[in-house]
């Protein structure tokens, strides 16, 4: 991909490419240096995936915030999502949603976040995850009762 | 396939292609019914921030290394930098070399004048 196709992408996903990586990896610093990465990734790689742009963005930044949980030892910042949630009134539910994600495995936090986040779909998912649909599904809604469980 | 009624709505939430009378079947659930609710409340809040984006996302930066990465180099020159001066302060610190059974350099001498500073008493 050339710059101007990567700036293109870069105004339509940076938003919720942003706002997914910071609820996954809870370090908003590090979520906006991984945001200018995973489109600066793009640059110059061989897109193929005609029609999902999209879940191909979200493909480069899981792969990224994967790896830097994977580089990361220090404990993760949860306190920061909470103050963000206490700024926007939804104290009661955000303050706990923040900390009852932070129980969830990875892989259905990630699976949770890009879709409640990121607002892909099922294929997407499952194509950025390297998962079949069926499996998208049923991570979601293991996701989702783990989440409820935690929260009621 | 075989979904249990709270699998059923949560795919329904999600806007993916369900059986309608596996829907209606689990709507007759009232545990499944408040599962659904609940669900939603659980979107409502994934998706509730309102806080603007950074201003280093107003546009897509050169590439180079990530801001984390400089701040990990910054912090590596400065303890260097630290450490040689540490190295330097000593070096210029260091004692002079010398026969550990002589005796220490005087730090002060006093001279006395005979007839002025002290008068034999013969």
């Amino acid at each position: 991909m050339n710059r101007e196709q990567v700036d293109h992408l870069f105004v339509a996903y940076r938003e919720p490419v942003f706002r997914f990586l910071r609820r996954f990896v809870r370090d908003g610093m590090a979520a906006e240096d991984l945001t200018q990465e995973t489109f600066l990734r793009a640059l110059g790689a061989a897109y193929s995936a005609r029609g999902q742009e999209r879940a191909w963005v979200f493909q480069i930044a899981r792969n990224l915030a994967r790896d830097h949980l994977r580089a990361r030892t220090r404990t993760p910042a949860v306190t920061e999502l909470r103050e963000d949630a206490g700024r926007r009134g939804d104290a009661s539910l955000g303050l706990e949603l923040a900390s009852a994600l932070a129980t969830l495995s990875d892989d259905d936090r990630e699976v949770f976040l890009l879709k409640e986040v990121g607002g892909l779909g099922y294929a997407e998912i499952a194509a950025a995850c390297g998962l079949t649909a069926d499996a998208v599904r049923s991570r979601l809604h293991r996701a989702r009762l783990a989440l409820r469980k935690q929260l009621t | 396939m075989n979904m249990t009624y709270t699998e059923i709505l949560s795919a329904l939430v999600d806007g993916e292609s369900v059986d309608p009378a596996a829907v209606a079947a689990a709507l007759e659930d009232a545990g499944a019914r408040a599962a659904l609710v609940d669900f939603v409340r659980l979107r409502n809040a994934a998706r509730a921030d309102a806080a603007p984006l950074p201003a280093s996302l107003d546009r897509l930066r050169a590439a180079g290394p990530p801001r984390r990465v400089l701040r990990w180099a910054a912090a590596a020159a400065a303890l260097v930098l630290t450490f040689m001066a540490g190295l330097l302060t000593a070096v210029s610190w260091r004692p002079d070399a010398r026969d550990p059974a002589a005796p220490p350099q005087p730090a002060r001498v006093e001279r006395f004048e005979p007839g002025v500073d002290w008068h034999p008493s013969n």
